[in-house]
């Protein structure tokens, strides 16, 4: 029992630490390969996560590992529970770090969550949320709305 | 808070985000800039998206409204399980009195009688006539067999289509060609690339493309009735031979269907045993091991009572096993092999009307466009 109860040290760029179980913990494939690599024994630095994006990634993996034993339909509730109530800019942060921890099921959730926030955006929108400057002619542009003239009719 | 400035996505997960849209977003994104536009027409963007899309697939059924004419079929697309809501497809296909339609891929492969074979994938709406190959056998005497599938290493899309006379004298009796759509040519397979199907009868089946390999239901013409699986390898163009799971004591009469199994990707075939004396019948379903040589029974359903046909598994992910089926009283219904629950699906089909199957669809970004 005695490696269920170990403790990881988490420390976030903003200077908090927080202790996670392993078993929660574990649900980062890079932690989970510190581990394995025997590198986890000390606090481990996370460079680019703020404290309150990193409780919110654990608070995602104690859920996960909570409804281990729950089913498929539960654990869907709970996945869109959690991730309605966070606005875009946030989600930016989590997808950096789930990216950077490799929690793959939380990369999936907050992706799916961004699609489905934007795909019924129009591209100034997109430019915008995303940062991107147009580099297209105006003629050019013009020529592929008129072409997928219905991809622009859109209430979806 | 006070971020005035929207951050700069790293391009990486920006597309990790762009997999996970609906193809009309896509398409509309396509002006966001060259980068993006560039990205969408990368193959590996677009298969990666169709893996994705796969997770999110849709059944569609094609049917012959019993309202309808003749041959007149209608595709609905259930945008759920539960049935409520639906979208009925492209009514320009029913001037084409199709004989046959196969799902793939999110591409829809559309034969009529007359051997005219069209393309389309309804998320994109790009659409494609092929070139016409055997122009004189359009006709009611020939036995025409088709496949529409894909090679999954080469993400090369092929029709096979094979044609047979069944008038002994006339020479060749059988004949067959491979379309490919990167070169939106034919390919006539020789003599000796058809000896192991030449003495066969090959029955079209409904859609029945695995992991690059197509499948029909054959039997040989000596012994009568004997059946066999013939597939064809999408890829190297072979055709290859597998042998009837072992039955004892079947009836000389069963025969049986191919259908996918949708959620883990394998064929299956079922042999019914029905009496024409008696409104039940009996189905035995077997599955096709993951290199195409052994069969291994799945399931044994019945007897199932007024069971007209069935139609193939509505789903056999987590949750009951559903299959569609057809009844006397001309209804569809969902059968739950669990619960013996029946759903109707509200559809009505006509008694012999021509197409009747089940599908998966998924919204893909597969061009079928000609490249200039």
């Amino acid at each position: 029992m005695a490696s269920t109860l170990k403790k990881i040290i988490l420390k976030s760029c903003d200077g908090k630490i927080l202790e996670v179980e392993e078993a929660v913990a574990v649900q980062s494939q890079m932690i989970k390969n510190m581990i394995e690599d025997d590198c986890a024994n000390e606090e481990i630095p996370l460079p680019d996560i703020t404290g309150e994006i990193l409780s919110m990634i654990i608070e995602y993996c104690k859920m996960h590992v909570d409804g281990e034993n729950n089913s498929n339909n539960e654990l869907i509730a709970r996945d869109a529970d959690f991730i309605t109530r966070v606005d875009l800019n946030t989600l930016y942060y989590l997808i950096v770090a789930a990216n950077f921890l490799n929690v793959k099921s939380l990369l999936d959730l907050t992706c799916q969550r961004v699609a489905d926030i934007i795909k019924g955006k129009s591209p100034e929108e997109i430019r915008l949320t995303f940062n991107i400057k147009n580099d297209f002619t105006p003629e050019e542009e013009e020529e592929i709305r008129k072409k997928n003239a219905w991809a622009f009719d859109y209430k979806d | 808070m006070a971020v005035t400035s929207n951050p700069q996505w790293p391009d990486d997960l920006a597309t990790l985000i762009l997999l996970r849209l609906p193809v009309k977003s896509i398409i509309r994104f396509k002006c966001v800039s060259t980068t993006w536009r560039c990205l969408f027409d990368n193959p590996s963007f677009v298969s990666q998206h169709l893996c994705i899309s796969k997770r999110n697939q849709r059944i569609v059924v094609s049917y012959t409204d019993e309202h309808e004419h003749d041959d007149e079929i209608v595709l609905r697309m259930f945008h759920d399980t539960t049935l409520a809501t639906f979208d009925d497809w492209f009514p320009q296909f029913q001037t084409l009195r199709a004989v046959s339609v196969c799902i793939h891929d999110g591409l829809l492969f559309v034969c009529d009688i007359n051997l005219r074979i069209r393309l389309w994938n309804p998320a994109t709406r790009e659409t494609r006539f092929l070139p016409q190959y055997y122009t004189d056998a359009r006709h009611r005497r020939y036995w025409n067999t088709i496949g529409f599938g894909s090679d999954p290493i080469s993400n090369e899309y092929k029709v096979i289509l094979i044609v047979r006379n069944d008038k002994p004298y006339k020479t060749p009796r059988l004949r067959c060609a491979v379309y490919k759509m990167s070169t939106d040519s034919w390919r006539e397979l020789k003599r000796e690339e058809l000896h192991l199907v030449e003495e066969k009868t090959l029955y079209n089946s409904k859609n029945a493309c695995v992991n690059g390999v197509y499948y029909w239901v054959a039997s040989d013409y000596v012994p009568y009735w004997k059946h066999c699986v013939v597939a064809f390898d999408m890829r190297k163009e072979v055709f290859q031979l597998i042998q009837w799971p072992h039955i004892p004591d079947t009836q000389p009469n069963s025969t049986g269907e191919l259908f996918i199994i949708p959620s883990v990707d394998r064929i299956s075939l079922w042999i019914s045993d029905s009496y024409a004396d008696s409104h039940t019948s009996n189905h035995d379903f077997w599955m096709l091991d993951e290199h195409g040589q052994y069969w291994t029974k799945l399931l044994t359903i019945g007897p199932l009572l007024k069971v007209r046909m069935l139609l193939g598994f509505w789903n056999m992910g987590k949750g009951n096993i559903k299959i569609l089926a057809y009844f006397t009283n001309r209804k569809v219904q969902l059968y739950d092999l669990q619960t013996h629950q029946l759903i109707d699906t509200g559809l009505r089909h006509k008694l012999n009307g021509a197409q009747f199957c089940i599908y998966t669809y998924e919204e893909s970004l597969v061009t079928i466009r000609r490249h200039r």
